[in-house]
C-alpha cells in the first residue's frame, strides 16, 4: 500500500511522510491546487510540512503546485487515463492496494453525459485499512444462528468499508461453508489487481469489481449462486431495487450506506419503503466518536436496540 | 605498381564501406518510422477496443521482435519522471526526436477520444517522415555503395 502511494506522490512528500508518519494511522491525504497538503491522521486533520504534521499552516507546509494533481492522476492511471476514464467520470480512481482517489476538477459534458474530467484541482486519497477481526463483535448478530440481511450505517470515514470487508472475511471463512459474492463497485473492498484480491476477503468469496450493483445483482445471482451478497455504499433507487430483488430470491445481503443514524436512513428516498418491508434484519450504526469504527448501536428489523457490546 | 594497386584497392574498399554505412543508416531510419507507425496503429486499436494500459501495449509491441524503436521504448519505460524524459537521438534528427518525445509524453494523458485524436495527428506527421525516409532509401540506398566505390576509386587515382 505504501509502495502504491510512493509511486504516485511527489518524492518530497513521500520522504516527509515516511519520516514523520505511521502509515497505519493515515486515513486520507488531501491535495488542493495552490493550497497546503492536509492529512487525516488518526481521525484528525493536520497540515503536512517538511518536518511533520502541524495543526496550523506555516512556511514549511507543502503547497500543491499547478499541474501536480494532474501528474498524480496520470501516474495513478499507470499512464493510461483513457483506460480508466469511466472511473474518472464517476469521480474516483482506485489504484493498487485499494487506495481510492476522489477527484475534483472541470467536468467535460457531451450530449448530457460526462465525457471526462480535466484540469484536476482537488484530490482526496483515501487509504484503506485492513483490520482483521474488527467485525467479530457484530458477526454473531448478523450470521449466527442464521444469516440476516444487515445494513451498516455510518458517516464517511467511520470505517464501514473496513467493517464490511472483515464481515466478508469472517462469513467466508467460518463453517458451514457459505458462498459469498462481493460486489466491489469501486474496487476498494477487495482491491483486485490482475485478478487477485489484495485484501483478505475470505476463502469462499467471489468478487465482481468495477461494475454497477444493478448489473452485478442481475447477472451474478444466476451465474455464481451466492448465499450472501456483500456490497458497499448503497445509493439511489436502482441499488435498492437490486437489493430487494436479491432478498426475494432468498439471497442474504450485507450492505452499507452513508448516514449518521437510523433516523437519517428513514428520511432517505426509497429507504423508508425498505424499512417498512423489513428487508434488513440488522442495522449496525458506526461513528468516529472514539476513532473510526466506533460501534454506536445495533438494531433489529423493528429498530429495537440489541445489546451486544 | 603493387603500391599503386594497393592504394586504389584500399580507397575503393573504404569508399564502398562508407557507402554501405550510409545505405544501412537510410534503411535503419526507414525501419524506425515503419515500426513507429506499427506502434501507433497498435495503440489506436488497443485503446479503442481493449483499453489496455500504455505499458502493456509497449510490452506487447516489444514482444513482437527487435526494432530500432525499442531503445526509445525502453528509455520511456525506465523513466520515473517524465518531465525529464531523455530519448537517445540515434538515427533521428533533433526535430524528429522531439516529435517522438512528444508522442511518448502524450501517451495515456487523456481520455480515449482525445487520445485517439492526438494519435491520428501523430500518425499524419510520422507518416510524412516515413514516406521521406522510404523515398531516400529507395533513391540512395543501393546507389550509395556504388557511389562510395567510385568515389574511393577517384580518390585513389587522385592520390597517385
Amino acid at each position: 500500500m505504501q509502495t502504491s502511494l510512493e509511486k504516485i506522490l511527489p518524492s518530497k512528500v513521500v520522504l516527509a511522510m515516511k519520516k514523520c508518519l505511521n502509515f497505519e494511522k493515515l486515513y486520507e491525504i488531501r491535495l488542493r491546487t495552490n493550497k497546503p497538503i492536509m492529512v487525516n491522521y488518526g481521525g484528525k486533520y493536520f497540515v503536512l510540512s517538511t518536518f511533520g504534521i502541524k495543526e496550523t499552516i506555516d512556511d514549511d507546509a507543502f503547497i500543491v503546485g499547478e499541474g501536480v494533481i494532474n501528474d498524480i492522476v496520470v501516474k495513478a492511471s499507470d499512464y493510461s487515463l483513457y483506460a480508466v476514464n469511466e472511473q474518472i467520470c464517476a469521480g474516483y480512481l482506485t489504484i493498487r492496494g485499494g487506495i481510492r482517489l476522489g477527484l475534483g476538477g472541470e467536468i467535460v459534458w457531451d450530449g448530457g453525459k460526462v465525457k471526462t474530467v480535466k484540469n484536476f484541482s482537488s484530490l482526496n486519497i483515501r487509504v484503506p485499512h485492513e483490520i482483521k477481526n474488527c467485525a467479530k463483535r457484530v458477526f454473531n448478530v448478523s450470521v449466527e444462528p442464521q444469516i440476516k440481511n444487515t445494513l451498516i450505517i455510518s458517516p464517511p470515514g467511520a470505517g464501514k468499508t473496513t467493517l464490511l470487508r472483515d464481515l466478508a472475511r469472517l462469513a467466508a471463512s467460518n463453517a458451514p461453508i457459505k458462498n459469498i459474492l462481493l460486489i466491489d463497485e469501486r474496487n476498494e473492498l477487495a482491491a483486485v489487481a490482475n485478478g487477485v484480491a489484495q485484501l483478505d476477503v475470505g476463502t469462499s468469496t467471489d468478487i465482481i469489481s468495477n461494475c454497477s450493483k444493478e448489473y452485478a445483482f442481475e447477472s451474478a445471482i444466476r451465474a455464481l449462486r451466492p448465499d450472501i451478497i456483500i456490497c458497499d455504499e448503497l445509493f439511489g433507487q436502482s441499488d435498492l431495487v437490486a437489493i430487494e430483488e436479491a432478498t426475494l430470491s432468498g439471497v442474504k445481503v450485507f450492505a452499507s450506506v452513508h448516514a449518521s443514524n437510523h433516523h437519517d436512513i428513514l428520511a432517505k428516498k426509497g429507504f423508508e419503503n425498505i424499512a417498512k418491508k423489513r428487508l434488513f434484519e440488522r442495522y449496525i450504526i458506526l461513528s468516529s466518536k472514539h476513532g473510526p469504527g466506533t460501534y454506536d448501536a445495533v438494531y433489529d428489523e423493528n429498530f429495537n436496540k440489541i445489546h451486544v457490546f | 605498381m603493387i603500391t599503386t594497386f594497393l592504394i586504389i584497392t584500399i580507397s575503393m574498399a573504404l569508399g564502398a564501406m562508407a557507402g554501405l554505412y550510409f545505405s544501412k543508416r537510410l534503411t535503419k531510419r526507414a525501419n524506425y518510422f515503419d515500426s513507429l507507425m506499427e506502434l501507433l496503429n497498435l495503440f489506436m486499436s488497443e485503446m479503442k477496443f481493449k483499453k489496455t494500459t500504455t505499458k502493456q501495449v509497449l510490452a506487447e509491441f516489444q514482444d513482437r521482435g527487435k526494432t530500432p524503436l525499442n531503445i526509445n521504448i525502453n528509455e520511456y519505460i525506465d523513466c520515473n519522471d517524465f518531465s525529464s524524459l531523455k530519448l537517445s537521438k540515434g538515427i533521428l534528427t533533433d526535430s524528429e526526436r522531439n516529435e517522438v518525445k512528444k508522442f511518448f509524453l502524450s501517451l495515456g494523458t487523456s481520455d480515449s477520444h482525445t487520445q485517439i485524436f492526438e494519435l491520428e495527428n501523430f500518425r499524419e506527421r510520422f507518416s510524412q517522415m516515413q514516406n521521406q525516409a522510404q523515398e531516400k532509401r529507395k533513391k540512395y540506398g543501393s546507389m550509395s555503395i556504388k557511389l562510395g566505390f567510385l568515389a574511393g576509386l577517384a580518390v585513389g587515382i587522385i592520390f597517385i
